[in-house]
């Protein structure tokens, strides 16, 4: 860890500030995000799904024959 | 403990609260946040590690250690009513202008409460971290082809990083 790396964080002060403006923009911009999920839920492909979590059924399990860093 | 690891500490856990806000109020979704700690490693081993639907071999315990040498790494358990839900880590480019999610892991159980929906927790922890740290970009890195509609969904779109590896891109608000 270098002194240059520390350079380039936040203040704890200012980190609480973004904070607070990620969840106020989240909430301002709350409507059309929710519209977006619940369409997103609505179309579920399972499949589709399970894989966007990392997560699949056992027949198509890729157990050491993926990527380590596939997500 | 450093100065460096302290700050980063303090900074995921401010990023962990904001998006428990979001996700609760925004997206109505009961979640907790949290670290990877010993609370989470144990329900991994008691629950998936052995689950046979599991999808991948990752040994969590193992992922954490070797994450956790970076201060500035990111690490998340999603929790819902005391399921461990989903497991992510990821780091912070060097010009602290990309945060890359590497390693994703949804609970094998299938009636867990959050199926479906890991991804989004994953990302709104990933993007409040990378939001208070001052990152332009988050990436998914290697994303499995059959999810790509659904990053696309969620923002993301398709590039490559600047060491040619394919990644789900998604430009952040700050």
């Amino acid at each position: 860890m270098t002194s240059e790396d520390l350079s380039h964080l936040p203040s704890l002060e200012e980190a609480r500030e973004r904070a607070r403006r990620f969840v106020a923009r989240r909430k301002a911009e709350g409507d059309a995000r929710l519209q977006k999920y619940k369409e997103t839920a609505k179309s579920l492909n399972v499949r589709a799904a399970d894989e966007a979590d990392g997560d699949y059924p056992v027949g198509n399990r890729k157990k050491d024959t993926g990527s380590k860093f596939e997500i | 403990m450093s100065n460096a690891w302290e700050r980063y500490y303090a900074i995921r856990k401010l990023a962990y609260e904001a998006a428990e806000i979001t996700l609760s109020e925004v997206y109505g979704l009961p979640v907790q946040l949290t670290e990877i700690g010993d609370d989470a490693l144990e329900a991994f081993e008691e629950h998936w590690l052995h689950h046979p639907y599991r999808r991948y071999d990752w040994e969590w315990r193992d992922v954490v250690e070797s994450w956790e040498n970076r201060p500035s790494h990111f690490e998340v358990a999603i929790w819902c009513n005391s399921y461990l839900s989903g497991l992510a880590v990821g780091k912070v480019s060097d010009g602290k202008l990309v945060l890359s999610i590497y390693l994703l892991e949804g609970s094998p159980v299938e009636t867990h409460p959050l199926k479906g929906l890991v991804r989004f927790c994953v990302v709104e922890a990933a993007e409040a971290y990378a939001t208070i740290l001052g990152c332009d970009e988050l990436h998914l890195r290697q994303p499995v082809d059959g999810a790509l509609p659904l990053y696309f969904d969620m923002g993301f779109f398709l590039a490559t990083n600047q060491a040619n590896v394919v990644v789900c891109s998604k430009e952040l608000n700050r």
